[in-house]
């Protein structure tokens, strides 16, 4: 009896103990809106200036996310970055990129796009670490 | 040969259904029916269920900025039994519950786990078919009982408090049971349910075939949460492996499902907490002289309808323990 019981405790353990504790996401946030300002030009998918743009794919080195009825997109970038990543903007009528300089290390990076006349994704502002960034993109195209 | 074990079998469906409802759609499996009624005798069970969940199709990565997703949900059940005659038994089962989730605060996921006690059962099986020859057998029994509102259900008072995008609502939660995506997860329910169930065995030589189906009548509980009603059925085939005096080793293949409507808050529906799934995988049942029973059982989810659900269970563990006394 007392070697049945301590073989079925200690599988009882085992399954207990599968799923331990953790963090994932440790590497730099790259997170931002995407907005619609002047660039629509799809009959279909025409988002009014200033509306955020939902269902679009963001996707940047191997990371990418879909854009929510918030226009809300994020992702965490793991390992050391390069000082350019090109960020791809897909979906709705767009199809976009634009290059974007990350500070050496930085942890928290938000971007607001924008969806421009002739159907470039601009970038309107950026922060990092909660700091407004002035010269804050490389460049941009659709 | 199969008699003694014929008549654990039997006790093992009759009370393995009142046990999965223990544990809502997850279906804990009590071994202490393993053998049999015994008059005027206890039992003591201790059964666990580890479920492991993934993402389904319609869930992509980085989708949620913030929320939780469960990643495993653990049930360990204790119960204790009373044989009133060869035919009627009684049970208390009161489960304890681990679950551990993905904390997600703008796009970055941190795994925690929480635990408390679930909703207790109290049930009775009645075995009115028990037919038993050398050649072959067949055996059928009802149960009956009440969930009780013994369960902390602070997870329903949040579901229903929440504000804000329904999608970060719906990634909050975690059914009760195995599915989640868009289900209030809480250990208990806060509401008086009802449960009826029925098993069949039957045995020609050393192969069996063993079925229960179960269907619990929720109604409304805390916070005005109302789950909706439940079915949970099995059907396993298999063949007696070992055979003496002293022990039995039984190993059959099982396929199972658990199937739900959508709940509803406060009279309305609520999306993504429907669900139906359907296992299958082997399973190992075994005595040991005349007081220990015991079950071992893995499951893979093959199918079922996602129906909105961003998190749907994936493999299913299942261990039980009976000692008679």
């Amino acid at each position: 009896m007392a070697k049945v019981l301590k073989t079925f405790l200690a599988a009882l353990l085992l399954l207990q103990t599968a799923c331990g504790g953790g963090s994932s996401g440790n590497g730099t946030l790259i997170e931002g809106t995407l907005t619609e300002a002047g660039g629509a030009a799809h009959r279909v998918f025409r988002h009014s200036e200033g509306e955020r743009i939902d269902g679009v794919r963001v996707c940047a080195i191997d990371q990418c996310s879909t854009t929510d009825d918030q226009g809300q997109w994020g992702f965490v970038l793991d390992g050391i970055l390069p000082q350019e990543i090109l960020l791809t903007i897909e979906g709705h009528g767009i199809d976009a990129s634009a290059v974007i300089e990350i500070p050496n290390g930085a942890s928290d990076v938000f971007l607001d796009l924008q969806h421009v006349e002739g159907g470039a994704v601009e970038v309107g502002h950026m922060t990092v670490d909660g700091a407004e960034v002035g010269d804050h993109s490389g460049h941009h195209h659709g | 040969m199969g008699k003694s074990f014929l008549s654990l079998l039997a006790a093992l469906l009759l009370t393995t259904s009142s046990v999965a409802l223990a544990c809502e759609p997850c279906a804990l499996f009590n071994a202490a029916m393993l053998r049999g009624h015994s008059a005027g005798n206890f039992t003591f069970s201790i059964s666990e269920q580890f479920t492991e969940f993934d993402r389904s199709e319609e869930l992509e990565e980085n989708s949620i900025r913030d929320g939780e997703l469960v990643r495993s949900y653990s049930t360990t059940q204790f119960a204790l039994g009373y044989d009133i005659s060869e035919s009627w038994g009684v049970q208390a089962t009161l489960p304890f519950i681990v679950r551990h989730f993905d904390e997600i605060k703008r796009y970055r996921a941190d795994t925690k786990e929480d635990a408390g006690i679930g909703d207790m059962y109290v049930t009775a099986s009645y075995l009115p078919l028990n037919i038993k020859n050398v050649e072959w057998s067949l055996l059928g029994g009802v149960i009956g009982g009440l969930k009780l509102p013994t369960g902390d259900t602070g997870v329903l008072g949040d579901v229903s408090r929440e504000e804000g995008p329904e999608e970060r609502r719906l990634f909050k939660h975690h059914p009760v049971g195995s599915s989640t995506g868009g289900r209030a997860l809480t250990f208990g329910s806060g509401s008086l349910d009802y449960l009826v169930g029925i098993n069949v065995l039957g045995r020609y030589q050393k192969t069996l075939i063993l079925a229960d189906a179960q269907y619990t009548f929720r109604t409304e509980g805390d916070y005005d949460y109302e789950f909706a009603d439940d079915l949970l059925w099995s059907i396993a085939a298999g063949y007696y492996i070992f055979l003496e005096d002293e022990s039995t080793v039984a190993v059959t293949a099982a396929i199972s499902g658990d199937h739900k409507e959508q709940d509803e808050l406060a009279g309305a529906d609520v999306p993504g907490s429907q669900f139906s799934n359907i296992y299958v995988g082997p399973q190992l049942l075994f005595t040991l002289n005349d007081r220990i029973s015991g079950l071992a059982a893995v499951e893979f989810r093959t199918g079922g309808s996602d129906q909105g659900s961003f998190i749907v269970p994936d493999v299913r563990y299942n261990l039980s323990l009976s000692y008679l006394f």
